[in-house]
């Protein structure tokens, strides 16, 4: 026995809601490892502070400071890895957004066949080009115009 | 002592950003994002401006359209420094007037590098 048109709608509903569920879940998420990556982030940074203190102190009286300088030329880059996280999330968090809006189409869906096409059509992700395309902390080109 | 306008959202990037400058003997005046960048800009003439793209306000390439739109700002150096690397967006950066375009993460010494060539190269 076929379901009815409002047990349909129901289903329908529902699985629309566990899916946003899931998103909404993905996202706090990103946003619980957004502020981990701010705090370690944060952490390094004072510590590299101090360290880099230490060592120009260190260094006038040596000859530590060219045994130092590839290490902290490493540490410098490395150091900008909270900045590519950050936009890597937040542009995540904007397509889980973006998700929920195109699934939550399915809830306003028309009963009968007609429109049903554009009813579903997706709207394509508007938030301009993926920003981070880095897949390693390998320094970047540089181009002189 | 020459110096240097460093606009970036990130405070991370930002100290990063100062302390290679700083070190390498420049003095460095900071903001988090292309207005801010802008007000400091024409409160006092800097001898470069290094920027990121994606910030909030302001993005990078419109800074640099108004900044070239300031007398003082004709022919300062100004540096785009940001995680995009597509070909597209650098055109609109070389078009909106920026001198050249270094993707994120830099290296400390090919920055003070860059720096260095630009600073005093007549445009």
């Amino acid at each position: 026995m076929r379901p009815s048109e409002s047990e349909t709608d129901a289903t329908q509903n529902t699985m629309v809601d566990a899916c946003c569920a899931d998103i909404q879940g993905a996202a706090d998420d990103l946003t619980r490892l957004q502020t981990l990556l701010s705090d370690a982030a944060g952490t390094l940074l004072g510590t590299f502070n101090a360290i880099q203190a230490y060592c120009e102190d260190t260094a006038q009286h040596t000859s530590g400071a060219t045994v130092l300088e590839p290490h902290i030329r490493r540490a410098v880059a490395a150091l900008q890895f909270e900045d590519l996280a950050t936009q890597l999330l937040q542009h995540t968090q904007q397509r889980l957004s973006h998700l929920e809006i195109n699934l939550k189409k399915f809830q306003i869906l028309p009963s009968t066949l007609e429109g049903l096409d554009s009813a579903l059509e997706a709207s394509p992700y508007q938030g301009g080009a993926h920003p981070v395309r880095q897949d390693g902390m390998d320094t970047g080109s540089v181009d002189l115009f | 002592m020459q110096s240097i306008l460093a606009i970036d959202d990130s405070s991370s990037m930002r100290q990063m950003v100062t302390f290679t400058l700083k070190s390498a003997g420049y003095t460095v005046v900071e903001a988090a994002d292309g207005q801010e960048g802008l007000e400091k800009a024409r409160n006092q003439t800097v001898n470069l401006v290094l920027t990121d793209q994606n910030m909030p306000r302001m993005d990078g390439i419109s800074l640099v359209k108004h900044l070239r739109q300031l007398p003082q700002y004709k022919t300062v150096p100004i540096l785009i420094l940001t995680t995009e690397s597509s070909d597209a967006m650098k055109m609109q950066g070389k078009a909106a007037g920026a001198t050249g375009w270094l993707v994120k993460p830099f290296d400390p010494a090919k920055l003070v590098e860059v720096v260095r060539k630009v600073i005093d190269r007549p445009m």
